[in-house]
């Protein structure tokens, strides 16, 4: 382990017309590390994973991976790079079948055609899913095809995963499959930030958490610890300060 | 056994086959070989626009640029340079590529509704130019070629059949490069930026390379089928090169018959083409504007009926029809959408 | 300096009524999310109304109220018909969402302009009145173009003004604005999304029996007025009614200078090649993206 962190981001504005949605954010991401980000709607957590990956043009500030600038690079660079991500709307290719959707993009790290199927299906039996990969994605119900989007972000042979809301809309039933897979992708050791309001996750899983609110971080810390926050309470759990 | 005949190259060698034989029992006379050699024509322009349009979801409304850059190109060095057919090839495809790649300029950070725009904006500027720049292109008046002797080494037939032929060949060989790109990583990558583009851009993709390079090749091979009309009708104009109706009749087989789909544009072309020409005053006597009328109807009606188009409508028509007769076995095969 | 001068005027002049074609298509797509590849044809729908009410002796401008009621009731019927199956899903991100109704609306293009023909014959038709010249100093102004361009003036002031004060037309302004504000408003949007494009429609037909007064119609007429009054939507930052009525004048002031200083056969030209140098340059338009007025 170097002593450097993964990722570094450091004043990150990004302002959409008459909104700014992240108001100078400053975090660093350990190599190795499960981070978590939560926080209201609108504080800013998709917005921050949008500006990492490259899916939204930060305003001013600086992103630094694995020790150089990413900020504003296109979003394929960005992947190219190790920076993996999914979404909060899963936005999987509807037309193309599962192992298709994750074919697609290992092809992007492998060049023969054989060798990213090949790939693809491992990553899908990696998230329980083989037995679907022919299946259009749109059959599929919404925990699989979030299984899907990780195979497919895992097809990247990331470095980083960033990992948007996996855990709502699921059915029940799919709940324990899911965080299994967390769980597992935590042990092989890749660097995780996630964005989730369901706090057994978070409690669970996390190493440490950051909390948003209005476009700047409220609070930082271990996940029990954050939560005892009075002003956290007071604004991501609605708890009036006493 | 099944695979094969499942396969797209044995459908289209098959299509093929069939098409070439046409002439010897279905085509009675000229009026309907005339009828069939335009639709053949733009059946191929159709499955060159649908490589682009069909499998990367950029709507061009402005193929009529690379068909009347192909078209004008090949007129003018045959009549101004005596150049052959074959020496103008490609200038034609150098023409269409640079324009394309002019056109890529924009699109590929705009995409959607504003490449429609572009593209339609960009043939009818075309088109005033050409009209405009009569010096060279003699003007709205448009280039009649002298047809001078036959010549078949150069395209050049006595027989309108050659012209069948070639049409047949083009079509054939531009079905075949779809089904292969559709196949390809390519074809994967173009799918994927279709259905999600900043989605396409996480997984590593580069939307805006995708785009540029099969707008690229639809360019391409959309002005190889101007060349081929101008071979045909000896005669171009900037309406007939640029204008919208040009640009919709590229268009409108693919989107009517399934954007995206082997089989689509080939069967829009056919049903389109067919009812645009027979009710032409010229061919059928009907008023003007009849056929167009029709034309129109047909198009919003399967729209709205299943905007997937036309194919998927007769698919799952036939479905329907084999589970009916008790034999859905074969129909009732959930068919590879990609490849059908 | 007075040939100049002279342009600017004619080119301000036509494009009065421009804005009227434009701020018509700006607010259909704005709530509907249709992009009309028929807005021209109903221009021509509504200049062929002037027509036939011109046979009965009714000048182009009495005719234009009936020409926008005619012209909005013909776009109910097509939206209840048709267009309703084909409105834009805004929760699908795919690139090809807009293609249904682009097809839908490109061929009742097609259908309008060959009706036209079968009906009409391909002939250009005129209106009465007409040809008279104002003389204002060196200048010369066409009254027909003044008068049209006062009575687009006052109709967009109107239009403005109810959709900045009354209460439906700020619901209007504020699906125009966020298309998401129909699900969050419980806004019927099955009845709103038709009126709202009748509106837009009544105008263009509106401005249709206007320009019949001093331009002559044929079946095809439309597709010039179809492509300003996208140019002007583009231009104005597509969900911005006041940004198309500011850019359609500017389009017509483009238009004179290009035929004066050029050629009369590519006036067009000029348009164009300023809509791709703004797209290439500001793609969000002159205006930038939000704000209906």
């Amino acid at each position: 382990m170097t002593g450097q962190p993964l990722l570094q981001v450091r004043d990150l504005v990004v302002q959409y017309d008459g909104l700014r949605a992240l108001d100078g954010v400053s975090f660093d991401v350990r190599r190795g590390e499960f981070l978590g980000l939560i926080g209201p709607n609108g504080a800013g957590k998709s917005t921050a994973f949008g500006a990492i990956a490259g899916t939204v043009r930060p305003t001013a500030g600086t992103i630094t991976f694995d020790g150089r600038p990413i900020q504003g690079l296109a979003g394929h660079r960005i992947a190219k790079l190790g920076i993996s991500r999914t979404f909060q709307h899963v936005r999987l290719f509807t037309s193309l079948t599962a192992l298709e959707n994750v074919t697609v993009a290992a092809a992007t790290r492998h060049r023969s055609r054989r060798t990213a199927r090949l790939r693809a299906q491992q990553l899908l039996e990696h998230v329980g899913l083989a037995h679907l990969a022919t299946s259009p994605v749109a059959a599929l119900s919404l925990g699989h095809q979030k299984l899907v989007a990780i195979a497919r972000a895992l097809a990247n042979e990331p470095c980083l995963l960033m990992l948007d809301e996996m855990m709502s809309g699921i059915a029940d039933h799919e709940w324990s499959h899911i965080l299994s897979v967390l769980t597992d992708l935590r042990d092989t050791g890749l660097t995780l930030i996630v964005v989730e309001h369901i706090m057994e996750i978070i409690d669970r899983l996390t190493d440490r958490v950051i909390v948003f609110s209005d476009g700047r971080i409220l609070a930082e810390g271990n996940s029990l610890d954050v939560q005892a926050q009075p002003a956290v309470r007071a604004t991501y759990l609605g708890e009036p300060i006493a | 056994m099944t695979g094969l005949l499942k396969s797209p190259t044995t459908h289209i060698t098959g299509f093929a086959i069939a098409i070439a034989s046409l002439p010897f029992w279905l085509i009675p006379n000229s009026g309907i070989l005339a009828i069939a050699i335009v639709a053949l024509l733009y059946a191929a322009a159709a499955t060159a626009f649908n490589l682009t349009a069909g499998l990367g979801g950029q709507l061009s409304f402005g193929h009529s640029i690379f068909f009347g850059l192909g078209a004008y190109a090949t007129a003018l060095l045959r009549q101004d340079l005596g150049w052959n057919v074959w020496a103008a090839v490609p200038v034609a495809l150098t023409i269409a590529v640079v324009a394309a790649l002019a056109l890529a300029l924009p699109s590929a950070r705009l995409g959607g509704v504003y490449f429609v725009l572009v593209s339609f904006v960009a043939t009818l500027a075309l088109e005033s130019i050409a009209t405009w720049a009569s010096d060279v292109t003699g003007g709205a008046a448009g280039i009649s070629l002298t047809v001078g002797s036959p010549a078949p080494a150069e395209l050049r037939f006595e027989n309108p059949l050659g012209h069948y032929y070639v049409a047949l060949i083009l079509l054939t060989t531009f079905l075949g490069l779809f089904a292969a790109v559709t196949r390809s990583n390519f074809g994967l990558r173009l799918r994927a930026v279709r259905d999600d583009p900043a989605a396409a851009a996480a997984s590593g993709i580069a939307v805006a390379r995708q785009r540029t390079v099969s707008l690229l090749v639809s360019a391409a091979l959309t002005s190889l089928v101007g060349v081929a009309y101008l071979q045909y009708i000896s005669y171009i104009d900037p309406t007939s090169a640029f204008g919208s109706m040009t640009a919709s009749m590229i268009a409108m087989p693919a989107l009517f018959g399934g954007l995206g789909t082997l089989w689509g544009p080939v069967l829009g072309a056919t049903v389109l083409i067919s009812v645009q020409q027979t009710l032409n005053p010229a061919f059928s006597g009907l008023p003007a504007g009849l056929g167009l009328i029709v034309f129109g109807v047909l198009v919003m009606a399967l729209q709205t009926i299943e905007p997937k188009g036309a194919v998927h409508l007769l698919r799952s028509g036939l479905r329907h029809l084999g589970q009916r007769l008790g034999t859905s076995k074969r129909t009732a095969q959930p068919a590879g959408d990609s490849l059908t | 300096m007075t040939i100049f001068v002279q342009t600017v005027l004619g080119g301000l002049l036509l494009g009065g009524v421009y804005s009227l074609v434009s701020a018509g298509l700006a607010l259909s797509f704005g709530v509907t999310n249709i992009v009309d590849f028929a807005h021209g044809d109903f221009v021509t729908v509504g200049m062929y109304v002037a027509v036939v009410l011109g046979g009965a002796g009714i000048g182009p401008l009495l005719s234009a109220p009936v020409a926008a009621i005619v012209v909005a009731l013909f776009g109910i019927l097509i939206y209840t018909t048709a267009l309703r199956r084909v409105v834009d899903r805004p929760q699908d991100t795919s690139d090809a969402r807009h293609v249904p109704q682009l097809v839908v609306t490109f061929a009742l293009g097609i259908v309008i302009q060959n009706a036209l023909l079968l009906g009409f014959g391909p002939d250009q038709r005129t209106t009465p009145g007409g040809g008279h010249v104002l003389m204002l100093g060196p200048f010369t102004l066409d009254r027909a173009q003044l008068i049209a361009f006062c009575l687009a003036v006052t109709i967009l002031g109107l239009l403005l003004i109810t959709l900045r004060s009354t209460p439906l037309g700020r619901v209007i302004s504020a699906v125009v604005d966020d298309q998401e504000v129909v699900t969050l408003l419980g806004i019927r949007s099955g009845r709103l999304l038709p009126l709202v494009f009748a509106v837009g429609l009544g105008l263009t037909g509106f401005a249709g029996s206007v320009i019949s007064s001093y331009f002559p119609a044929a079946p095809a007429s439309g597709l010039s007025f179809m492509t300003i009054a996208f140019i002007a939507v583009v231009l104005g930052g597509m969900r911005n009614v006041l940004g198309a009525v500011v850019a359609a004048p500017l389009i017509g002031i483009t238009q004179q200078i290009t035929a004066t200083y050029l050629s009369p056969e590519i006036a067009n030209l000029g348009v164009y090649a300023v809509f791709i140098t703004v797209l290439l340059v500001r793609p969000h338009g002159l205006f930038g993206l939000k704000g209906l007025a």
